[in-house]
């Protein structure tokens, strides 16, 4: 038995009294104190850190009660329908944000999809430690740097939107919502490769830190280019 | 045999064209080649998925649509690139013969869904509309550089829905199913269509 709420209520605790305690710096557009709860950077990213603790409880439960009603099995339930849950979860916070706050800048909505991601990953990897021990440093190691960093991938692709497609309205929401649609099949094959045996666990656990490795590289080729122009 | 054959030339010919509009992305920097690459990236990751699945469930996947999906978004992004390419200056040319899309679309669309899955065929057909609407009312417009790549777009459309069709009434796993035969030349379409995109957008000017 995996007491999630209770990991949760343990692991989120902290955060929250810091997002409260810290001061609250400016809000990127200036001094609207009204605002500045969650529009200054610091308190923001933090709070983003534990909406994306919260998503994850939440995302357990809506996979789960998915899975009974439609009658899956464990494996159907992993490689099918976990996946697009997971990640039509983790933006929905991201659209109340940008739909309520009407944030200045694309960056700001960008960096809000990466702090989620950060913190679905972390509450995630926590869960998995109490289930299954913490004593082989090499399976925490690849679960860190797989399944972890896979989360944060997918985050990466919604921020390929927020940084490509954001000047046009129709662009913006039907990219966004495609890149979404993206990153859920990115993770289901991720889940099928990590669930077999043998060689195709390690390419699966390998694919996410070679994407990042890429995303890195074509970020770096980018400001080149750019530099050049 | 045949159908592991057909997912393999098929992933193979969309990871190629994947890599290719991503380098053409990250050094030309236009947002043309960022939809064109995401199009081939939804195609050939949903492509990805379905042979996996198969691969080691020996089953098609059943409970949630992640494939079909990725493939309705690869139409959206399609979409998206023709619709950037619209030429906003010139006034728009009347096109009434776009009308004939949806038409096709959906009365075959009504046909596919006497086997079932009503919501994923009102998806794509609404899609695919779309996207065969756009070609057309690029081809009425003088927009002489994209021609090619709207040609290619409507013979990608008539090749998917003679794909889809022959699935209907063809279920055997053999070479003389038409079914691999016409989803091969699917491919070979997308391939084109990668190329003949390259030609269009040589002189598209950085973001």
């Amino acid at each position: 038995m995996n007491y999630i709420e209770n990991i949760y209520i343990c692991i989120a605790a902290p955060i929250l009294v810091a997002v409260i305690a810290m001061s609250g710096g400016r809000a990127p557009s200036g001094g609207d104190k009204t605002l500045s709860l969650v529009r200054s950077n610091r308190r923001r990213i933090m709070l983003f850190v534990l909406v994306g603790m919260t998503i994850c409880l939440l995302s357990s439960y809506i996979s789960t009660f998915m899975t009974m009603i439609l009658e899956a099995d464990k494996q159907e339930a992993t490689w099918e329908i976990t996946p697009l849950v997971e990640e039509v979860m983790k933006f929905l916070p991201v659209l109340f944000y940008i739909l309520v706050f009407e944030p200045d800048n694309r960056e700001e909505s960008a960096v809000n999809i990466m702090a989620i991601a950060v913190g679905f990953a972390t509450l995630e990897n926590i869960c998995y430690l109490t289930a299954n021990g913490a004593a082989d440093v090499l399976v925490l190691g690849v679960r860190g740097f797989g399944t972890g960093v896979m989360h944060v991938v997918c985050g990466e692709f919604v921020y390929i939107g927020f940084v490509f497609l954001w000047d046009e309205f129709w662009l913006r929401f039907a990219g966004i919502a495609g890149l979404i649609s993206l990153a859920a099949t990115y993770h289901a094959i991720y889940n099928i490769l990590v669930s077999q045996d043998g060689t195709a666990a390690w390419v699966g656990y390998l694919i996410p830190m070679l994407t990042a490795l890429l995303m890195l590289h074509l970020r770096h080729r980018l400001r080149i280019e750019k530099e050049k122009k | 045999m045949i159908e592991n054959i057909d997912n393999n030339i098929q992933l193979f010919i969309m990871g190629v064209c994947f890599g290719f509009s991503l380098y053409n992305g990250v050094t030309k920097r236009s947002r043309s080649w960022v939809l064109v690459t995401l199009f081939y990236a939804a195609f050939f990751l949903g492509s990805l998925y379905w042979e996996l699945f198969y691969t080691f469930r020996g089953d098609t996947p059943s409970k949630f649509y992640v494939a079909e999906f990725s493939w309705y978004v690869s139409y959206l992004f399609l979409f998206l690139f023709l619709r950037y390419q619209k030429n906003t200056k010139k006034t728009a040319v009347p096109c009434r013969i776009k009308w004939v899309i949806p038409v096709i679309a959906g009365g075959l669309s009504i046909y596919y869904m006497t086997f079932g899955q009503i919501t994923s065929n009102i998806t794509s057909a609404l899609l695919m509309s779309l996207i065969g609407m756009e070609s057309v009312k690029g081809l009425c417009s003088d927009n002489r550089k994209m021609k090619q790549v709207y040609v290619m777009t409507l013979v990608f459309f008539s090749l998917e829905y003679t794909l889809w069709t022959l699935s209907c009434i063809f279920d055997e796993i053999s070479v003389s199913n038409p079914y691999y035969w016409v989803d091969m030349m699917t491919s070979l379409s997308l391939f084109l269509l990668c190329v003949f995109v390259r030609k269009a957008l040589k002189d598209e000017v950085a973001l």
